[in-house]
């Protein structure tokens, strides 16, 4: 998040991919950093039992949001 | 956070010494951490334990599209995250016009992207997209 919030306050749009479990934590941190407005990209929860295809499954369902957040 | 293992705190004693002259006790702080106040969320409210903010951060403008764009791929370097970010990379070929598709790794999840990796990305993308906190 912190890189997130850096790379926006630089005037570069970010999209910050997080799993579900980390939502909360991820908003806030944002906001604990004081990019209240920041909004994150969200995935299933948990990644780490997945298999490579399951990964790429996710990318799939998530990229229309991703193309929305980084762009108007 | 996690579904696996044990949660450990360790506090210093200043933050110690600032939790018992409030009356907590240990037995307390673990209370309060750890037992479950809803059967949905056990742990339905974070603290920030972080000075206020003195500086509010910017949300930058967004482009039209990403035709012509660069685009960074960030890989936050947790498990799995490059499986994510090789789709979307993929993805963004197929479906988009963008320019050029940088990928760069931090060296840990655990800490902000270094400086230098930071500026590094600043001076050559339009965009960013990070991966993959899980």
């Amino acid at each position: 998040m912190h890189d997130g919030v850096f790379f926006e306050d630089q005037g570069i749009p970010t999209a910050t991919v997080v799993s579900a479990e980390f939502l909360r934590a991820a908003t806030a941190q944002a906001d604990a950093l004081g990019a209240t407005g920041y909004r994150t990209v969200v995935v299933a929860h948990p990644i780490q039992p997945l298999t490579r295809e399951e990964v790429r499954a996710l990318a799939d369902k998530a990229f229309d949001e991703i193309l929305a957040r980084l762009t108007r | 956070m996690t579904h696996w293992g044990d949660t450990p705190l360790v506090l210093s004693p200043e933050h110690a010494a600032i939790i018992a002259g409030a009356g907590w006790h240990k037995s307390d702080v673990r209370r309060f951490l750890f037992e479950p106040r809803d059967e949905e969320n056990p742990m339905t409210e974070y603290l920030d334990p972080t000075d206020s903010v003195a500086v509010p951060r910017q949300i930058a403008p967004r482009p039209a599209s990403l035709d012509g764009k660069v685009v960074t791929l960030l890989d936050i370097s947790k498990a799995k995250g490059d499986h994510l970010l090789d789709r979307i990379e993929e993805l963004l070929r197929e479906r988009t016009g963008v320019a050029t598709i940088v990928r760069k790794t931090k060296p840990t999840f655990a800490r902000p992207a270094p400086g230098p990796l930071r500026q590094e990305i600043l001076g050559a993308t339009d965009v960013v997209i990070e991966a993959l906190a899980d």
